[in-house]
């Protein structure tokens, strides 16, 4: 077994074990300690808007697909929307969800069902479909123009895999005068959001979403996971720094080299 | 015959199949395992390419009934979905079949409808992100976004390059934004992303996030 | 004679053909049966015309009274007449009677097959000695016929009817229902005569006013009855019979001497029945003495004092007598010293004067006006089913009566009756056992000597005679105002605490006790009464004047603007800056659109220097160039287009220079792709970039087509090529044309290529292939926003990115590297022109932005400090 191999391995194990280890000891999730995302207390603040306004929400899921990197942020997407179909039940319309994959689209079709199904909300007919409007990336952007301008729907959601075309779906929330929060794992997408959405969400705050939603002690348990690797990370990146200013990185990256 | 899988079995196979192609990359003798699942799931993909597409098909036929502002779109995107199929259809029989390669309408159609298409789509969105840049300071008036807008026109400023008007101080500024502040902060959403990756996976594997219904 | 209806509300005369009072506007005639249709039979009922029935609900106090085991339901009506009977109720109608023989039909109730009140104060045996009531022709028949049989003829002959001038009329008098039932009731507790029947008897002595006129014809009978029984003894204890055949349980009653009303009831003349039109006369038996009624004389007692009402929480307190004597109380021919004065004389209480209206008022608030005497079918009267006759007579009222409360229907009509304080009328004369020559008094067997049983009949709104009398007695003062009710003595009883005004050692909140009502006593409840009597009348007449200053009326307006724009609806009003934003993107696009345009139609190309070996040194765009360069004729490169449609203009500026390069140093192409649209694309990248070429497919290139399943589909595909992708784009055999003949593994290719525009798509290469395959082998063209993400892959150790071209840029140096001037130096005037153009877009409207911001930030913060 190689190096990255074995740190594959350790960073695996570790991780799982932090996870339970904070799920155990963090307090109840309601006294969760995490710093405040604006993003997220605007999703709940358009849920409940949309309840009293009798208005729905719009959630976007991306493009990606399960088999890559992007499928992370499309599994945060769909925890996301689980969440949401949750707490906006009440809702005189429920959640629309689309999607620019198939893959996705057929998961956010069995997350919504098996949501509604758990809260109750049996009307089937009323319930989204989670349809998939476009397999290229601008197909998919004109096709969720057409949700973005229903005067039904009072805020758009955007958690998933985005590319350049998600200035479309920014700016035409921005039209309908409709808050927009999005948030991807692509770079360029991101800087998009940022100077076009209402309430962005940066980098890994995208995977934070079921923590702050209310999904579970595992959630809150994996955000305090990924600071402690966060900290780890920072220090061996100092580390790095101090062996290479004190001439040792030499031996250390020989040592990197031969383990991969 | 309608089966339905119970949450148990659909995470059973989930978290199974889930461990199995994680152990492939690190325990070399089950890799034809790993291997073997992961044609199935491409199998699967195209699969749901397929199913994607036909769901599409029927959303679409549902709103061309209703009485909706959007129900001529969807009229034209199913007639030109059908003959799309229908003239891929042709040429893939003609090439498999016949044995005379020929892809000169599909191709025509990629060549004057799609590719148009979507170049325009790309150029407009030039436009959005100039006004998006250009109203940042009216959405957010804080350091980040004033930040974010100078960097934006110098990173733009230094890519011009004519020579009469071309200042090497800006490239310099470009090249040095580029590589290092932009670098820095690239590798670090990067890694972040790569964490909240490791814990979403982690999840999946336990069971804790089951998208699949559970 | 014509008949007269008596108002059952202000029990004044009013003729037949009325079916309204005259005096008090009530409606005449009974829905239902009355008494009289009980006594008179059917055809006989036009001539007394329309009796309104009436039970009054003080009688069934009264009936408590007499009957106090009795069942609750069970009234002095009941007493009286029985429903069970209806025949012979109806047999004792007598439609010829007078008015006054409304009377006789109570003076000389239907007997009894069932209980009457009669038979509740005699006992069975004496209740016999009543004759049996048989339905009388209407010609031949009166009341008193049909009350008593025709074989009493004697008896019915005694019975005096008077005239109807001098008949006192009840005006609000509803004879009770009769009840007749074939058996006789058994001997009550009060074994003497009903007051009913006090009425009944002659005035010549109470006891044989008391007695059935057979009685008093038969004096033996009489006798035998009066000295078996007695009056006194005839009260027994406790009954324990049902209704019907109940006995009243009253203990005899030491009534105060004065108890003159009640005397007068006893020693009721036999003129004071109703004479009916045959001219028979009933007469009451004489009388050797006015008895004593014991059941009279216990109400006496027990009213001597608070005390004794308390205690017996059964007494009713209209019943209770206030102990002093009454001085008009009249006891005519009677031993007891409330003997009235004046025989002859009308008390002062009895007069009629203008009270009636109040008297109106206050039996309808009480209730006496609606009081109904259910009175069903009678059979007749069947003379052996007579009760008993009743033993004793009841005993005058003593003297102890205070004050008399009578009704104004008892009285005398003011017309007939001369007005004489401390005087009995002649109709009332009977009442006090003197001979009326009226028959046709009819008297209220409700009537009830003492004033206690009346206090809570005639408290309210008393007639002035009335209170008159009281004040004579110097008990009840009646005032104008409304006083305040007596409670029944049980709800004395229930009185929680001691009534007490002594706020001390109450706390703060508790320094309140109600003085009035049930919760006398009681601290910290809510006032019963309001401070000053409250009128809704007059309240409702006076208008509410409030006194509204300025504020008040500010907040009225206010309010009235506020719930006004309640039903308003409220149009949802969109921001303006939509508008705004149209405009300025349709300006940018123009600018844009026409700037670039013109610059592609009219402008030319631009000199560009070439850089220098330090320039290209350490660039990514500088070693893929070296390692084209390095790169033999036939030697298989794998170029992957994984790039969208939409960024063909960028990739295919960028890429063309490449793999014109690699097409000029000879090598074998071949082409896949993770995007569906990809193997389109790289045709249309040849066909539009490297025509000049000439290059054919499965000659010179290898079109593998489409990869499915992304990164895992890269991954099965660098690990088994051939597996993966066994067939070209066309369907033809990728690994047999010369291209591919040579590749047996992904490391066979000297070089991989991947033109992309998704800077994930570079990291998915790298990651699974970069790893995989051979150093210095993977290189990419990758879109201007992928530049960040690639380098630090290009920069690495080891390095997993061989070289790579970022965009227009990389391309034209590319492009100069080479010498070979191609699409990135068309376009790269244009490029900059538009740059330029953007950036000054960009840095105006910034700036305008930025300006608006700050000045809104500031006039929302004004307008936040102002409020």
């Amino acid at each position: 077994m190689s190096a990255t191999g074995f740190t594959g391995i350790v960073v695996i194990v570790l991780f799982f074990g932090l996870i339970i280890f904070f799920s155990i000891i963090n307090k109840e999730p309601e006294q969760k300690n995490i710093r405040p995302i604006p993003a997220y207390d605007k999703i709940i603040q358009e849920i409940n808007i949309a309840v009293e306004d009798g208005t729905q929400l719009h959630i976007s899921l991306g493009r990606g697909g399960i088999t890559g990197p992007e499928s992370a942020s499309a599994l945060a997407g769909l925890s996301i929307l689980k969440q949401v179909i949750e707490k906006s039940s009440v809702c005189d319309f429920p959640p629309i969800a689309s999607t620019g994959n198939a893959v996705i689209s057929i998961l956010a079709q069995d997350t919504i069902l098996g949501t509604s199904k758990a809260i109750s909300v049996a009307d089937q007919g009323r319930n989204p479909s989670g349809e998939l409007v476009g397999v290229t990336p601008f197909s998919y952007a004109a096709g969720t123009l057409s949700t973005i301008r229903d005067d039904k729907v009072s805020a758009n959601i955007h958690t998933g895999w985005f590319g350049s075309e998600v200035t479309w779906i920014t700016t035409a929330g921005e039209r309908q005068s409709t808050p927009t929060i999005a948030g991807t794992a692509q770079l360029p997408a991101q800087a998009i959001i940022y100077a076009s959405a209402s309430d962005p969400l940066i980098g890994e705050e995208l995977y934070a979403g079921g923590a702050y939603l209310g999904a579970g002690k595992i959630h809150l348990a994996s955000i305090s996971a990924q600071d402690i690797f966060r900290w780890i990370i920072i220090v061996v990146i100092l580390g790095g720094v101090i062996l290479n200013f004190l001439g040792i990185d030499s031996l250390v990256e020989s040592i990197l080299a031969g383990s991969m | 015959m309608n089966i339905k899988l119970n949450a148990p079995v659909s995470a059973a196979i989930a978290i199974g199949v889930g461990i199995v192609v994680l152990a492939g990359y690190f325990i070399p003798s089950i890799n034809n395992i790993r291997f073997i699942f992961l044609r199935t799931g491409l199998v699967l993909a195209a699969v749901a390419l397929l199913v994607g597409i036909i769901n599409l098909l029927s959303v679409h036929f549902k709103k061309m009934g209703a009485e909706t502002e959007n129900s001529g779109y969807s009229l034209i995107l199913v007639i030109t979905l059908i003959l799309t199929l229908i003239i891929g259809t042709i040429d893939m029989v003609q090439t498999y079949l016949v044995g005379q390669p020929n892809f000169q309408m599909s191709n025509w159609i990629f060549k004057n409808i799609q590719l148009p298409i979507e170049t325009s789509l790309l150029a407009v969105t030039a436009v959005s992100l100039t006004y998006a840049a250009a109203s940042i300071l009216r959405k957010r008036m804080d350091l980040f976004s004033i930040t974010f807008f100078f960097v934006i026109l110098l990173v733009l400023l230094g890519s011009f390059s004519i020579p009469p008007a071309t200042l090497p101080l800006l490239h310099v500024v470009r090249d040095w934004i580029v590589r290092v502040p932009a670098l820095g902060g690239a590798r670090g959403l990067l890694l972040g992303i790569a964490l909240g990756t490791i814990t979403t996976g982690i999840r999946i594997l336990m069971g804790t996030d089951r998208p699949y219904g559970g | 004679m014509m008949t007269d209806i008596l108002c059952p509300t202000c029990g004044r005369p009013n003729p037949d053909e009325l079916t309204s009072c005259d005096y008090c506007g009530s409606p005449l005639g009974t829905d239902g049966p009355s008494l009289r249709d009980n006594l008179l039979p059917p055809e006989e009922k036009s001539g007394i015309g329309n009796i309104q029935s009436f039970e009054p609900d003080e009688s069934s106090r009264l009936d408590d009274f007499f009957k106090s085991e009795e069942p609750d339901d069970f009234s002095l009506r009941n007493d009286l007449l029985t429903p069970e009977d209806p025949d012979d109720r109806e047999s004792l109608l007598s439609p010829e009677a007078d008015e006054s023989s409304r009377l006789d039909d109570l003076v000389q109730p239907t007997e009894p097959e069932g209980s009457s009140l009669r038979s509740d104060f005699f006992s069975a045996d004496e209740n016999n000695i009543w004759e049996p009531i048989q339905p009388s022709e209407p010609e031949e028949t009166s009341p008193p016929d049909d009350i008593f049989s025709s074989e009493d003829t004697n008896a019915r002959d005694k019975i005096r009817s008077g005239e109807p001038g001098e008949t006192s009329q009840p005006d609000d008098f509803d004879p009770p229902e009769i009840n007749l039932e074939a058996d006789s009731p058994p001997k009550s507790e009060l074994d003497t005569p009903s007051p009913q029947e006090d009425f009944f008897l002659p005035e010549e002595s109470t006891e044989e006013a008391l007695l059935p006129p057979v009685w008093r014809e038969d004096p033996s009978l009489r006798n035998e009855v009066i000295s078996s029984k007695g009056i006194d003894e005839t009260i027994s204890s406790k009954p324990t019979e049902p209704l019907d055949n109940a006995e009243l349980d009253l203990e005899p009653i030491d009534f105060p001497d004065d108890s003159g009303w009640l005397d007068m009831l006893q020693g009721s003349d036999p003129t004071t029945y109703e004479q009916t039109d045959s001219g028979a006369e009933i007469s009451p038996p004489p009388a050797e003495k006015k008895p004593q009624t014991d059941w009279l004389e216990k109400i006496k007692r027990l009213n001597k004092s608070s005390d004794e009402v308390d205690d017996d929480s059964s007494f009713p307190d209209w019943l209770s007598v206030s102990g002093k004597p009454e001085v008009d109380q009249k006891e005519p021919g009677s031993e007891q010293p409330e003997q009235p004065e004046d025989p002859g004389e009308l008390p002062e209480w009895l007069h009629l004067e203008e009270d009636d209206e109040q008297l109106n008022e206050f039996l309808r608030k009480k209730d006496l006006y609606e009081s109904k005497i259910t009175t069903g079918q009678t059979k007749e009267f069947d003379p052996a089913d007579a009760p008993e006759p009743v033993s004793q007579a009841p005993e005058p009222t003593e003297e102890k009566t205070e004050h008399i409360k009578f009704p104004s229907w008892a009285a005398k009509d003011d017309k007939s009756t001369p007005k004489t304080s401390q005087e009995i009328p002649d109709e009332l004369k009977f009442l006090d056992g003197t001979d009326q020559d009226s028959a046709s008094q009819i008297v209220d067997p409700f009537q009830i000597e003492e004033e206690e049983y009346i206090d809570d009949l005639f408290s309210e709104e008393l007639p002035d005679w009335l209170t008159k009398a009281s004040e004579e007695e110097g008990g009840f003062i009646i005032e104008d105002e409304i006083t305040h009710g007596d409670l029944p003595g049980w709800v004395e009883a229930m009185r929680p605490v001691v009534e007490s005004t002594d706020t001390t050692g109450l706390s703060e909140d508790e320094d309140y006790i109600e003085n009035y009502g049930p919760l006398a006593g009681i601290p910290s409840v809510l006032p019963a009464e309001a401070e000053h009597a409250f009128d809704p009348e007059q309240a409702a007449k006076k208008p509410l004047d409030l006194i509204a200053t300025k504020t008040h009326q500010e907040y009225v307006n206010l309010l009235k603007k506020l719930v006004g724009e309640e039903k308003k609806v409220k149009p949802i009003v969109k921001s303006a800056p939509v508008q705004t934003q149209r405009i300025l993107r349709w300006l940018i696009a123009i600018i844009l659109l026409v700037t670039t345009a013109a610059t592609i139609i009219f402008g030319g190309s631009v000199d560009t220097q070439l850089p220098s070996e330090a320039q290209i040194t350490n660039t990514g765009y500088g070693a893929l160039y070296n390692q084209i360069e390095q790169l033999n004729a036939e030697q298989p490169v794998l170029i992957a287009f994984d790039y969208q449609p939409a960024a063909t203009a960028e990739m295919h500026t960028a890429a063309a220079s490449i793999v014109d390069h690699l097409m000029d140093r000879g090598t074998y192409l071949s082409f896949v792709s993770t995007q569906p649209t990809g193997p389109v694309l790289a045709e249309h990248f040849l066909s539009t970039t490297q025509e000049e070429h000439g290059y054919l497919h499965s000659q010179q290139y290898v079109n593998l087509g489409y990869l499915p399943g992304e990164s895992a589909g890269l991954v099965s595909f660098v690990i088994a090529p051939k597996q993966i992708i066994p067939l070209a784009f066309d369907g033809s055999n990728a690994w047999d044309s010369p291209p591919l003949a040579e590749v047996e593994s992904i490391d066979d290719f000297v070089m991989i290529l991947v033109i992309t525009d998704d800077p994930n798509t570079a990291k998915v290469w790298i990651e699974q292939v970069g790893t995989i395959v051979k150093e210095g082998t993977l290189n990419m063209v990758v879109s201007a926003q992928a530049e960040p993400l690639i380098q630090p892959y290009f920069r690495a150790s080891p390095q997993y990115l061989s070289g790579y071209v970022s965009g227009v840029i990389d391309g034209l140096n590319y492009e100069n590297l080479r010498g070979q001037p191609n699409l990135a130096n068309a376009a790269w005037l244009p490029f900059n022109v538009g740059i330029i153009i953007t950036v000054g877009i960009m840095f105006i409207g910034g700036l305008a932005n930025g300006v608006l911001s700050l000045f809104s930030r500031h006039r929302a913060r004004q307008i936040g400090e102002i409020k």
